[in-house]
């Protein structure tokens, strides 16, 4: 069935812009369709990306010469440690988008200066159409990087009230993931609830809150489907009777 | 040494060909031979004035140049070779504008122009692309880029399809 409404995940919002061969497929995949995206895709992108460029903008404050920070960020991405080797895996991707410069000049300060004044996150939703989250969450409310908007595991958001407000659906979503390893670390957290605004476990269950942002938005219309490539969308969505499209297989 | 600025009192003498190469270009290729012996003398104020005077046209030029190049590959949109050629030499003429933006705005515009003319291939590009580009360099031209914010400018790029953000192979999978 052909679907005109497609809530895009944040991984195939983040395809569409690829300069690659999945980038062409899912770009194609996508004209003459709408395009939505769940407000809380751009906390994750600002998670994802803008932490990555204030990262980057300190090591050039710290005086850092441009091949120290190749080679740090070379150094970073094999770090056994996962979360300096995604961040040496951002900084790559970053200096790439900055046209890989040769020296630390203006036109990359400036570059990255923009980029701090919410332009990346401004380029990335382009031509979606935004819907609200249920967790309302504040990091997702401005393009803007400011260092405590992206960094503040204190913020308060509505997770709590997703968690009374949809206790039925979560029970059902919880009855089915029980014992599928892929999803260990989301069941534990939908079995111990959150009682409090609390990031770093609400970044776990990313795609459960996306899924639920559909359900909210599109009532099930029938021609309205959740676009992802992740296999957990592929377990998720039926158990809440929602359509989802894989646009590289399709 | 690449040119030479000289006060003495209240009057600048400035051997402005060295000055401009240094100061605003990398390589060669505005500058005329008779400019090579051209040195003035002339107050603060008038130096402020041929700066800025000398700094426009120079701007103009360039952004009229482009302007050319557009035309000639939208008269030509068909010719697949001349379209590239074109587009290649576009290009290339894109860069001396960031030496020439003095104000953030223009800074702003420029980095933009750049990320838009770089993401862009001559075989995807439809006419609408052109437009894109000579709307945000008229605005570039008319000394009206205060009354335009960076998102406003990359709206426009965005809505003629002109890819000002491309990711390298892979980066969806930093999020999976």
């Amino acid at each position: 069935m052909p679907f005109s409404n497609l809530l895009l995940d944040t991984c195939v919002a983040i395809k569409r812009l690829q300069e690659d061969e999945e980038g062409c497929t899912v770009r194609d995949f996508l004209i003459d369709k709408k395009q939505y995206l769940s407000q809380y895709s751009i906390m994750e992108f600002k998670k994802t990306f803008i932490t990555a460029v204030y990262y980057l903008d300190s090591m050039i404050d710290e005086g850092r010469s441009l091949s120290d920070i190749y080679h740090d960020t070379a150094d970073m991405k094999t770090s056994s440690d996962p979360k300096i080797s995604k961040m040496g895996a951002r900084l790559e991707i970053l200096l790439v988008l900055l046209g890989s410069p040769k020296k630390i000049n203006d036109q990359m300060r400036y570059h990255i200066k923009m980029w701090r004044q919410g332009m990346l996150t401004f380029q990335f939703i382009d031509n979606l159409t935004l819907i609200n989250s249920l967790t309302n969450c504040p990091m997702s409310k401005s393009y803007t990087g400011n260092f405590s908007d992206t960094y503040s595991p204190g913020c308060i958001c509505d997770i709590e009230r997703f968690f009374s407000d949809y206790s039925a659906e979560i029970n059902v979503i919880k009855q089915n993931i029980q014992g599928i390893f892929s999803f260990k670390d989301m069941f534990e957290i939908l079995r111990d609830g959150i009682t409090e605004s609390n990031c770093v476990k609400c970044c776990k269950i990313g795609d459960i809150l996306i899924v639920f942002d559909f359900m909210n938005f599109f009532y099930c219309e029938p021609d309205s489907a959740l676009c992802s490539t992740d296999q957990h969308f592929d377990t998720l969505c039926p158990l809440l009777h929602i359509n989802k499209i894989n646009p590289i297989t399709e | 040494m690449n040119g030479t600025i000289e006060q003495t009192d209240n009057r600048w003498t400035v051997s402005y060909v060295p000055f401009w190469k240094g100061r605003f270009f990398q390589d060669d290729y505005l500058i005329t031979p008779n400019f090579k012996s051209d040195i003035i003398s002339i107050t603060e104020n008038d130096m402020k004035k041929f700066l800025k005077t000398r700094q426009d046209e120079l701007k103009n030029s360039i952004i009229k140049d482009l302007f050319e190049r557009l035309h000639n590959i939208r008269d030509n949109f068909d010719d697949i070779t001349y379209r590239q050629v074109n587009w290649v030499d576009f290009k290339e003429n894109i860069d001396p504008l960031w030496s020439l933006a003095i104000d953030d705005n223009s800074k702003n515009i420029v980095l933009l122009l750049i990320d838009g003319v770089k993401n862009l291939k001559a075989e995807k590009m439809n006419k609408s692309n052109l437009d894109g580009f000579q709307e945000v360099l008229h605005i570039l031209l008319s000394e009206d880029t205060i009354k335009f914010d960076m998102f406003q400018i990359a709206k426009i790029l965005i809505n003629h399809q002109i890819p000002s953000l491309r990711f390298p192979k892979g980066t969806s999978k930093l999020l999976e």
